[in-house]
């Protein structure tokens, strides 16, 4: 008797244990999540998908996180943003002073409106923080339900399996939620080449990704391996296309469905943005029902281009440009915001941005886009 | 009378002085007394929290980096009895002082003292080795002997001088995500890949990153922290002497194989006749034996990366043998057994597969 109330305790306190460990918000997005600690190494990318799902893009561990922060209370504005100091908030908050931390992304959870942010610090410790009102709030990267891919290289899993070498590292340079899809532009760390992948979300055991080398023969013929820096997805004639901006600056577009496995696909150059410049962040946002593309860079300003000038440009750009750091192709309009670190869309009618200002200042800012 | 007046202030004055004294012993001592017994409490040299106790139960407590006011460090705290523990979500800094505080009235402040100074980091090595390089050079490794700072920019810790021009140049690509391996202890530099292919943009403006014919100085500053914040323990620089571009593919065909004996454990030597990249010649080279099983052991650079020696863990048997050279081994500029990295893809060839492995035997007889 004593035995069976016993087991029957036992039995009890599993069960309980299970149904608190259970998310209760689980849907088929989140049917294959685990709640633990994912032994997430670093983040270099965020982006967030649906329903409260954040995406962490790992370089250390070659791999991509989906986090459910269960931030999906719906929110249809966010308040202003204007925090100045905001890299020394950011460092005093976790104990230290600007210079041993940095801030290597931000995204805003599209539900909520929360501005989420990657943070390193100097041994390489990732955080993760949020944004509540003006304060700052840890996010744990330890006790999380999560689910995750590996980034790994078919040749370089095969060798490995024969040789027991290490890896090649990827280098994630940027990351996108798209219609049921992870995509991931990165780099290799010896080779001189560029990849994009486009992984099914929710993650399948099978990791049967697409994956190709992206090249294009712009100027030339010559290919360039040029490395993807930002990239955002436009839809032209019904056809998703990937707006791909490189470290040499140019402005290319590859169809999609193209990007299938083991695929070569060569992209068609719209634009030359102008060399000595690299893209950082891209986004698009909608105002008085046209679609406009933002693009932020490390020495030029913020280059605003019209949805409406891309899809009528039919040209592929293969001859070179003469004259030294002049644009070609579809043309943009600089806006007056220069070093703009990290940028996204905050709500339907404002952005979210760090910029570092003229007198050397971190500045976190919520702008309307009807000023953009 | 005078004599009265003056020990009548003198008494006020005292009385004034004393009771201020009392004011303040209290108040001190309230302070002291509802926190006591401060610890810092460390793993593995890192001071992952602060413990106290308390003789009141407060609700309002924090951690705020000293002189911060509105921010105050992020952590949770645990309470044990009436013991307090702060855990902030990121260990103490060496050096930071922090102070505890109730609804803004200090209660105690602490300082994490340095431990002792680990030792300086040291940059090992800088690949290429050699001095004389092509104008095409592609890559330049700094390998050090511990992980570094994981914040910064590498390219702030590295000039490079013509000096030639006696001017200071960009040579090298300033990208969002540094190259650098998972232990933090190797960086991997591409000078700017855009203005060596011919007729890019970037290489139309700009030109190549290194001129045929000029001196350069690579300069390492020791400002450069380690991922203890230590400063690197020296500045450390390289010279380099810029030749000819390099248009030929490394080719295994014209390798040497210097072949060791068998029933020994002698070095298996391969010659490159040039330079190769160092790390991807550590990474693409595998011997096999006649069973198609990998042969045991480590393979150590030559001299200026031309040569690599394969150290066997046992003794060769006698034998065939198989050199496996992946084709994406490169050279110095980049070009691979494959391709050359600046390829005209007009006049590429194509319907030719190109192969992944190479394959070089050779045999052990005696």
């Amino acid at each position: 008797m004593k035995k069976l109330i016993f087991l029957a305790a036992i039995f009890t306190l599993v069960f309980i244990t299970i149904s608190a460990t259970i998310d209760k918000t689980a849907t088929n997005l989140k049917d294959n999540f685990v709640f633990g600690d994912p032994e997430i190494a670093s983040i270099e990318e965020l982006t967030f998908g649906p329903e409260g799902v954040l995406f962490l893009g790992d370089t250390k561990n070659a791999a991509i996180y989906a986090l459910d922060t269960r931030d999906v209370e719906e929110k249809n504005s966010a308040g202003d943003i204007s925090i100045d100091g905001f890299d020394e908030k950011v460092a005093a908050a976790l104990g230290s002073t600007p210079e041993n931390i940095k801030i290597s992304d931000m995204a805003v959870n599209p539900l909520s409106k929360t501005v989420y942010f990657s943070v390193t610090v100097t041994d390489g410790t990732p955080v993760l923080l949020k944004l509540n009102g003006d304060k700052l709030e840890n996010v744990s990267l330890k006790s999380v339900s999560y689910s995750k891919i590996m980034l790994q290289d078919p040749v370089a899993v095969d060798a490995k399996d024969r040789r027991e070498r290490p890896l090649r590292i990827w280098a994630i340079s940027d990351l996108k939620y798209h219609n049921g899809k992870v995509l991931v532009s990165g780099l290799s760390n010896k080779e001189f080449g560029s990849t994009f992948r486009s992984i099914p979300f929710p993650f399948t055991d099978a990791q049967n990704y697409a994956s190709l080398e992206i090249w294009h023969a712009a100027h030339g013929q010559f290919e360039t391996h040029s490395p993807i820096k930002a990239f955002d997805v436009i839809n032209l004639e019904n056809k998703d296309y990937l707006m791909a901006s490189y470290t040499c600056t140019p402005l290319v577009l590859f169809p999609l469905d193209e990007l299938k496995d083991g695929a070569h696909s060569k992209g068609r150059t719209v634009a030359e943005l102008g060399a000595g410049n690299s893209p950082l962040d891209m986004i698009s946002y909608e105002k008085e029902g046209k679609q406009y593309f933002l693009m932020s860079n490390s020495n030029r300003p913020v280059m605003r281009i019209k949805y409406e000038t891309i899809a009528n440009f039919k040209d592929d750009i293969t001859e070179s440009v003469d004259e030294a750091y002049v644009a070609k192709g579809v043309a943009y309009d600089n806006l007056p915001f220069p070093y703009v670190l990290q940028m996204d869309k905050l709500d339907e009618g404002n952005v979210v941005y760090i910029q570092r200002t003229a007198d050397g200042d971190m500045v976190l800012k919520s702008r309307t886009t009807k000023w953009m | 009378m005078d004599v009265v007046n003056t020990v009548i202030r003198f008494r006020k004055i005292r009385f004034v002085l004393v009771f201020f004294c009392a004011i303040f012993l209290l108040t001190n001592c309230k302070k002291e007394k509802n926190l006591e017994e401060l610890a810092i409490n460390y793993e593995a040299g890192r001071a992952v929290a602060v413990s106290f106790k308390l003789r009141q139960a407060d609700a309002d407590l924090e951690c705020y980096l000293h002189g911060q006011r509105t921010t105050p460090v992020l952590g949770e705290i645990v309470i044990f009895e009436d013991r307090y523990q702060f855990i902030p979500v990121i260990p103490f800094s060496r050096g930071q002082e922090y102070e505890i505080r109730s609804n803004g009235n200090l209660l105690a402040s602490f300082k994490i003292v340095m431990a002792n100074k680990n030792d300086p980091g040291e940059l090992k090595n800088i690949y290429p080795s050699r001095d004389t390089v092509p104008e095409n050079l592609l890559k330049v490794y700094l390998e050090f002997s511990q992980p570094m700072q994981q914040v910064g920019e590498a390219l702030n810790f590295i000039s490079v001088i013509d000096e030639t021009t006696a001017k200071e140049v960009d040579v090298f690509l300033a990208l969002e995500s540094e190259l650098w391996n998972k232990n933090h202890d190797r960086l991997t530099l591409w000078l700017d890949p855009g203005r060596i292919k011919t007729d890019l943009i970037p290489n139309k403006e700009l030109g190549l990153p290194l001129s045929e014919g000029h001196k350069y100085t690579l300069l390492i500053s020791k400002e450069w922290k380690t991922a203890d914040g230590i400063p690197l323990k020296r500045d450390y620089s390289k010279k380099l002497v810029v030749t000819d571009r390099d248009s030929q593919m490394p080719d295994p065909e014209s390798w040497e194989i210097v072949l060791p004996v068998a029933g020994q454990q002698g070095h298996l030597e391969i010659n490159f006749k040039e330079s190769l990249d160092a790390i991807l010649c550590l990474e693409t080279l595998n011997i096999e034996n006649n069973e198609g099983e990998k042969v045991a052991g480590i393979f150590q650079l030559g001299k200026e990366e031309a040569s690599i020696l394969f150290k066997p863990v046992n003794s060769w048997n006698k034998g065939e043998y198989v050199i496996l050279v992946e084709a994406k081994l490169e050279d110095l500029a980049g070009n691979n057994i494959n391709r050359l990295f600046d390829t005209d893809i007009s006049k590429t060839k194509s319907g030719a597969i190109p192969k992944q492995f190479y394959k070089i035997r050779f045999s052990i007889n005696e």
